[in-house]
């Protein structure tokens, strides 16, 4: 009751707790966690006390990028619509699309498991920058390019295109 | 580690799905499982490539047009790049016409007629000329010696299929 006398103090954030496969802890706000639609669904039905999620497929390193990410979103829509509300000027959409894009700029085994964590989650807007991404290194590549680039074995298929 | 190659199915189709007509034909040249998901993805949405002479692969007639090289040119639309494509199935052949999907009708002047497809590499042999349902006669066109044509006749129609050498 004591928050009513003082407006000021915003009440303590929920949090949930992250678990990585290799078993660390990652507490974060509960909005950033549901920025994952596998979190989100069925998430009201879980005790607040329950409120953990054991992710066996997401590495503790993949998952502190994946927080990082979702912080940043959370954080920036608000910004966003809060300048909108105000109707002052804001390019705080070009600004998070800038951050997007040195996100992701990571190397190919990063990348592959953003992707996997993102698909894994199903948070959409991440997906869909990873594979931007990946259709972005495979552009202009001539498939052998691509093999080195992607470490993958020429198992002899027939190749007989070639750009001029 | 092949890293691309594990990923699950979905979400090569998403990859595939974001890339260019050229991209798409190179992915799809990487190795098997990334020909098997390109392959349908070809014929969609996608500005079509035009078959085009290669430098020195067609007889220098004019008016006429046959590949006597393994090399064709494909004009790209959306890059207006020409793509040189070895296709040993197109020697010595004239393209006749071309369907939905990719398929050449291409023939040979034996009348040899096949259905052949540039970016799977299938090859149809269609039955002889003369064994088409329906075919009251052929009349080969020669010219100095060579076949230059067949006029097939039909009860109704008439199909001309011109062989350049």
């Amino acid at each position: 009751m004591k928050d009513s006398f003082n407006p000021s103090i915003e009440p303590p954030k929920k949090t949930v707790t992250l678990v990585s496969s290799d078993g660390y802890d990652f507490e974060v706000e509960e909005e950033v966690a549901l920025e994952s639609q596998v979190i989100k669904d069925g998430f009201e039905d879980k005790a607040v006390d329950d409120r953990e999620y054991l992710l066996f497929n997401v590495h503790s390193d993949t998952l502190e990028l994946i927080i990082k990410y979702c912080e940043k979103h959370v954080s920036s829509r608000k910004s966003i619509s809060a300048a909108a509300a105000s109707s002052s000027s804001s390019n705080g959409e070009e600004a998070l699309k800038e951050w997007d894009e040195h996100f992701i700029s990571v190397d190919t085994n990063t990348l592959y498991d953003i992707l996997m964590a993102a698909d894994y989650l199903n948070i959409k807007s991440l997906l869909d920058l990873a594979i931007q991404k990946v259709a972005d290194t495979i552009h202009g590549r001539s498939p052998e390019q691509i093999r080195k680039k992607f470490n993958i074995e020429n198992d002899s298929i027939i190749d007989p295109w070639a750009s001029e | 580690m092949d890293y691309l190659l594990t990923l699950p199915e979905h979400l090569l189709d998403m990859t595939a799905r974001l890339l260019s007509l050229p991209d798409l034909i190179r992915f799809g040249c990487v190795c098997k499982e990334f020909k098997i998901i390109c392959g349908p993805l070809q014929f969609r949405n996608h500005l079509p490539w035009l078959i085009v002479p290669h430098q020195d692969c067609v007889i220098n007639k004019p008016g006429k047009m046959a590949f006597n090289d393994k090399d064709v040119g494909f004009f790209s639309l959306c890059d207006g790049k020409i793509y040189k494509a070895e296709m040993p199935e197109l020697t010595n052949r004239r393209i006749c016409g071309s369907f939905q999907g990719g398929w050449l009708m291409i023939v040979h002047e034996n009348s040899e007629v096949q259905l052949f497809n540039p970016f799977s590499r299938s090859l149809v042999c269609l039955p002889p000329l003369t064994e088409f349902p329906g075919v009251q006669g052929i009349l080969l066109r020669e010219e100095g010696g060579h076949v230059i044509g067949f006029d097939l006749g039909w009860s109704c129609h008439r199909i001309r299929l011109l062989v350049v050498r």
